[in-house]
């Protein structure tokens, strides 16, 4: 049987079972969220960035109140650069996503702009969590550790031991999530470019 | 567009997916993903060459798929699975041969026998795979010998 006899018979095996969707079916699909990996992991990136803005300002709250001024000014100064840092760059990266995304058209390009494009907010995302990981775990461990004498060096110690442990699970987790998803999109575009296999 | 489109999205889902749930996820996510590019298309290549782009660019890059273990199935099942069709026995043989063949090819080779099977010429494929027309030939020369093997 050659490749052409399976033509007629791929038609058949194709719309097997294949229901066509009337208008009002389409709708409610199209109101859907994509699933692709991009979509993802950009929404995991949103909760996690509001969840670090809803943190942030209970304990700005009581910063406010039970800290002394320079002290809070200090961390107020502080988590405000790094958060507007990470925010200006993750919106950045989603504005060029946007316009890369909208010329793709070719397969090839589209592999090679999604290896790009999630390599991209997987590095942003591991860095996120590095930077943003210690200073909850340092403010959680120096607002109770505060009443004890040395706390500022146990605080440190604790800190430096639960972001190393922390930050190993994040990699570990987004690598056993993402990277073995990056690898095939990766072998499918080196097998879709090479010629003389 | 969405509705004359459905065929297109069938057949994609067809061919990457073999279980009905996998293939109606499929067949949503490609539907959302031509909604989404759909103020993109700029009237360039004709339409159907377009949402051959965006569907195969979407099964082909499907995480959900990817990040489940490929399952085996045997000529039985899929016998077991035609069983109940309104075809002759030579024809649903034919088929279950074909579902068969369909499964021992990478993503990229089911894109390439897909476009081959709609009929599309060694120049289209080039043009939506991104690839030259002489690495299609190529590439369709392996896979003529690859279903050969299996399909006899």
């Amino acid at each position: 049987m050659e490749l052409d006899d399976l033509r007629h018979i791929w038609q058949d095996l194709a719309t097997q079972d294949s229901v066509e969707l009337s208008e009002s079916e389409l709708v409610p699909i199209l109101r859907q969220k994509a699933n692709d990996a991009i979509s993802l992991l950009k929404r995991n990136l949103k909760i996690e960035m509001n969840i670090c803005l809803y943190v942030c300002l209970p304990v700005l709250v009581l910063g406010c109140i039970f800290m002394d001024m320079p002290t809070f000014m200090l961390g107020f100064f502080v988590a405000s650069v790094i958060f507007t840092g990470l925010f200006v760059i993750y919106y950045r990266r989603e504005l060029h996503f946007l316009e890369v995304s909208q010329q793709i058209v070719n397969l090839k390009e589209f592999l090679s702009t999604t290896i790009q494009n999630l390599s991209s907010f997987v590095r942003f995302y591991l860095w996120f969590n590095y930077i943003v990981t210690p200073i909850f775990i340092f403010f959680g461990i120096y607002w109770k550790a505060s009443q004890y004498s040395d706390y500022l060096i146990v605080t440190l110690l604790m800190t430096v031991i639960l972001s190393v442990i922390s930050n190993f699970f994040i990699r570990w987790y987004v690598q056993r999530l993402y990277g073995r998803y990056l690898k095939i999109l990766q072998k499918n575009l080196n097998e879709l470019i090479e010629e003389n296999v | 567009m969405m509705a004359k489109s459905q065929g297109i999205l069938h057949k994609v889902s067809a061919m990457y997916c073999r279980d009905p749930d996998d293939k109606k996820d499929l067949f949503q996510e490609i539907l959302l993903q031509l909604w989404k590019a759909y103020p993109s298309f700029r009237q360039e290549s004709k339409i159907s060459t377009w949402i051959y782009q965006i569907a195969l660019n979407t099964a082909i890059s499907n995480f959900r798929k990817t990040s489940r273990q490929p399952q085996k199935i045997a000529l039985e099942d899929y016998h077991l699975q035609l069983a109940d069709s309104n075809y002759d026995t030579e024809t649903e043989e034919k088929m279950a041969q074909l579902r068969l063949a369909i499964e021992t090819l990478s993503d990229i080779e089911k894109a390439l026998v897909m476009l081959y099977f709609e009929g599309k010429d060694n120049e289209e494929i080039a043009d939506i795979l991104g690839i030259t027309a002489n690495n299609v030939r190529v590439k369709m020369s392996r896979i003529r010998d690859k279903l050969r093997a299996v399909v006899q």
